[in-house]
């Protein structure tokens, strides 16, 4: 029990200790909330690593091996972060109004229900949902009971060389961070116990609201606004369900999307390095946890490399890019590398991804069933009614403000690519019958809350205007 | 005098919607004019046991596939003009859920089931009308209880209910608002389909759903306002917020209460045991105790020893896979059709409950799905074989 203990706590201790290192603010309107979140998210990833580094060869030792690291890890960054903090955070002396100390009270009992309620469900139940035992599972569960690690190939070189120490399934080339995770809850659980392992969702969900909370504070947006922003995030159905039935990867996408993009955005609104590291290395770890990690970090990238050229350059960019595009598949296609699908081969008609198969382009008529999916099953509450009337409401923040302007452009790109993958090919039948369509916009939820926050606080020089062109920052009391 | 109006409207809206939503016929009458009641007595039990009791019929075990079951002969009620059903149980478990089932006039022989609103205390009522297959003479009407399919395994111990009322009776204002409450305020279990989407079945008939009401209450408050209020600027911005968040709390509030009774029912399953005990009471536990049985076989093979599995499901085949790791176990399908029906001499396969496929102990051939090995027999059971590819012509 200790030990199933020690594998929270050291990760997460690990873990804030180098969040706080990274942004060096240890004060501040949501910086502990912030640190918690991140350092969750940091540590596990870590442990991981750690389990893949330290343990392949014994996995029933990875918590004896990892958790001392780890606990120097977090000592040694905790003193990185405590001399280079920052010494210039200044907190207004402004006081919360009755009715906002009401709505936070009120969004945190709320949150805190939810999470108790989805942790209680977690930490009773054998795993469930299909993918989680027939995909995400199979690794972890083999490496530990094991007690090494194997490697996963395709059927054919299993069966070719029946002599080699070489396993097979269905989903082998499933990136492995996730796996790592949970053998290391595995190890520290001293046994293939599933609730235990699994409870590390109810974790992610609550690192998740810490996160999104702490960052929305240090841009500037007021408790009340990102307590209710943050509960409405975790009152979300089929988030919370991801947590409750917890064993897919999908939960832990939109997680590291949200964070990644969040960090990015107080890198955008207020500066510091640490924040963009943060953004560069949570967008990297994307095609780590599943194969669409690739597409989102690919978006993201392409917008960060736009967003920071001159505006007259980036159009022609754009424009250069979408004819070399044309003329290339014109001439028969192209093919390109990305980062954990291959080289994928773009021809008029079709898109070969090696780790997805062939997509034959064309057109689907499934708008009936992702709408049902979106605004008539009870998945997502009020969000896509709400969505649309902020974003026509305050539309001319994504002209005064560049940290609307680019979230907004990477998730509509995010959105084009769901529209023609559900609309223009096989993946058509993943939105038909309420499969996989609603579990890859659910990668987009936080970020998605993150351009509600952007949108919805009050205009302020302060939020807007980058900290390092201020002589003084200034913290929004909120 | 302006707030007054806004009410008015406000209240005429949700009123509006809510008629809207249950499919009001406003020259309905508001009870039913006509209604074939039965008590629970009245219904025999064709599955299971069950004897009568002062609140009705009392069902006492389950039958075969742990179903229970029980009926009543009709003498042909008119199906179309009797399209509400109201159904009340006492004390029906939360692993256990609930179909209509009945027969028309014109096809005797066939049985239509049609899943139904987990019963809570009291009155529950269903639209039949949304159902195609409801229509003719109805000569049979009955209920089927079940263990949740997916959740609950069928060796989960039964507890005894009551079946106290069930009535056909004919549309009206109170049994369209009924069915519509007890549509929104029916639990359904967690499944397969939960990480995908949420409700009950897609494919399962339901009334309008309440995510689209909400929304279209709060749109009449922000619309009304702008019209009789003169909410502008902040104000409007304000009370637009006020309405979503209320809304947004309703659908949570009401999300909460779905995740409470699902916590309830898991905790009937599982809370007080350690991890293996856990294992055994899920839903798949009969295929738990095979791979249990199939282990001790393969205990004595290297832990590179190929295994391949078949079976008649693909949910039993990857179940069984995921139970008897970490042995070096495949799906049998998905290796022949990704690389070679060509097996190496030495492979393992193990076939479950598939009835076309078959080991011939005095050929030593291992037959089944257009496919033929030499092998032998390593082990088995009642519905599987453990077999061992030998070398040889397939």
């Amino acid at each position: 029990m200790t030990a199933s203990l020690l594998a929270w706590i050291l990760p997460v201790f690990a873990g804030a200790g180098i969040h706080a290192a990274f942004v060096r603010e240890l004060r501040g309107p949501g910086a502990v909330a912030a640190m918690l979140g991140y350092g969750y998210f940091i540590g596990l990833f870590l442990a991981a690593f750690l389990t893949c580094l330290l343990a392949g060869t014994q996995t029933s030792a990875a918590f004896a091996r990892v958790a001392p690291c780890l606990a120097v890890i977090g000592a040694v960054a905790w003193s990185a972060a405590w001399y280079l903090r920052s010494r210039h955070v200044e907190i207004s002396a402004a006081r919360l109004s009755n009715a906002a100390r009401v709505v936070i009270a009120v969004a945190v009992a709320l949150v805190v229900l939810r999470l108790w309620t989805l942790a209680a469900e977690a930490a009773l139940r054998p795993v469930f949902p299909w993918d989680a035992w027939s995909a995400w599972s199979v690794k972890p569960k083999t490496w530990y009971l094991l007690d090494r690690f194997v490697a996963y190939v395709d059927p054919a070189a299993w069966l070719a060389a029946p002599a080699a120490d070489l396993r097979t399934s269905a989903v082998w080339d499933y990136p492995e961070l996730l796996a790592w995770i949970e053998v290391w809850f595995a190890s520290a659980a001293g046994a293939w116990n599933e609730p235990r392992i699994h409870l590390a969702w109810s974790g992610a969900l609550a690192a998740l609201g810490l996160a999104s909370y702490g960052q929305w504070r240090g841009i500037g947006i007021g408790a009340a606004l990102a307590a209710v922003l943050a509960w409405a995030m975790l009152s979300l159905p089929l988030i919370d369900a991801h947590a409750a039935l917890a064993g897919y990867a999908d939960l832990w996408m939109a997680a590291v999307f949200g964070l990644a993009v969040l960090a990015w955005l107080r890198w955008i609104r207020r500066g510091g390095a640490g924040q963009l590291l943060l953004a560069a290395g949570f967008a990297l770890c994307l095609p780590m946890i599943k194969l669409e990690g690739a597409v989102w970090l690919l978006i993201l990238s392409m917008v960060g490399v736009l967003g920071s050229i001159r505006a007259n350059l980036r159009w022609r960019l754009v424009l250069g890019a979408i004819l070399l595009v044309t003329i290339a598949i014109s001439l028969g296609g192209f093919v390109f590398p990305m980062l954990g699908l291959g080289w994928v081969d773009v021809q008029w008609g079709e898109i070969v991804v090696p780790a997805l198969g062939v997509l034959d382009l064309g057109w689907r008529p499934v708008g009936a069933a992702m709408l049902t999916g979106l605004f008539t099953l009870p998945n997502w509450h009020l969000l896509w009614y709400l969505l649309p009337v902020v974003l026509v409401w305050r539309w001319r923040r994504f002209a005064e403000d560049p940290a609307s302007a680019r979230i907004g452009t990477a998730l509509l790109a995010c959105c084009v690519f769901l529209f023609v993958l559900f609309f223009f090919t096989d993946a058509a039948a993943w939105a038909e019958n309420h499969t996989s369509a609603n579990r890859l916009v659910l990668h987009l939820v936080p970020a998605i809350f993150s351009l509600l926050a952007v949108l919805l606080a009050q205009p302020s020089s302060a939020a807007v205007a980058p900290l390092r062109d201020q002589p003084k920052a200034d913290v929004d009391p909120g | 005098m302006r707030r007054t109006a806004w009410a008015v409207a406000m209240l005429a809206s949700v009123l509006g919607v809510l008629a809207w939503a249950a499919g009001l016929d406003p020259r309905a009458p508001f009870a039913p004019a006509q209604e074939h009641a039965f008590n629970g007595t009245q219904l025999q039990p064709r599955m299971g046991q069950a004897v009568a009791s002062a609140e009705g019929l009392r069902i006492e075990a389950v039958g075969e596939g742990a179903t229970a079951l029980q009926s009543i002969a009709l003498d042909g009620i008119d199906a179309a003009a009797h399209p509400f059903l109201r159904y009340r149980f006492s004390a029906f478990p939360q692993t256990f859920e609930l179909s209509l089932i009945f027969r028309r006039a014109d096809s005797l022989d066939e049985v239509r089931v049609v899943s139904l609103p987990w019963p809570d205390a009291g009155d529950s009522w269903f639209d039949l009308s949304v159902v195609p297959e409801w229509k003719g003479r109805i000569v049979e009407l009955g209920f089927a209880q079940f263990p949740t399919p997916q959740v609950v395994a069928p060796t989960q111990p039964f507890e005894p209910f009551t079946l106290e009322a069930v009535a056909l009776g004919t549309p009206s204002w109170k049994g369209e608002f009924a069915a519509l409450s007890t549509d929104w305020r029916g639990h359904w279990p967690w499944s397969q389909r939960s990480v995908h989407a949420l409700g009950r079945d897609t494919d399962t008939p339901r009334a309008r759903p309440l995510v689209v009401c909400v929304a279209l209450v709060c749109a009449f408050a922000i619309v009304w306002g702008i019209v009789l209020l003169r909410w502008r600027g902040p104000r409007l911005a304000t009370a637009a917020a006020i309405a979503v968040a209320a809304g947004w709390l309703l659908l949570d509030l009401h999300w909460q209460a779905g995740l409470a009774w699902r916590g309830q029912t898991t905790r009937a399953l599982y809370a007080g045991m350690d991890w293996p005990a856990q294992e055994t009471r899920a839903a798949d536990a009969d295929l738990l105790a095979v791979a249990n049985r199939i282990k001790p076989a393969l205990a004595r093979e290297s832990d590179r020893t190929r295994i391949l599995v078949h079976s008649g499901s693909s949910y039993e085949q990857l179940r069984l896979v995921y139970h008897l790791l970490p042995h070096n176990v495949a799906v049998l399908p998905q290796v022949i059709e990704q690389a070679s029906p060509e097996l190496p001499a030495g492979t393992l396969v193990i076939v479950y409950a598939s009835e076309d496929w078959s080991f011939d102990a005095a050929s030593g051939r291992l037959r089944g799905g257009g496919l033929d090995w030499p092998a032998t027999r390593v082990a088995g059971g009642g519905n599987w074989i453990l077999a061992r590819i030998a070398e040889g012509r397939r």
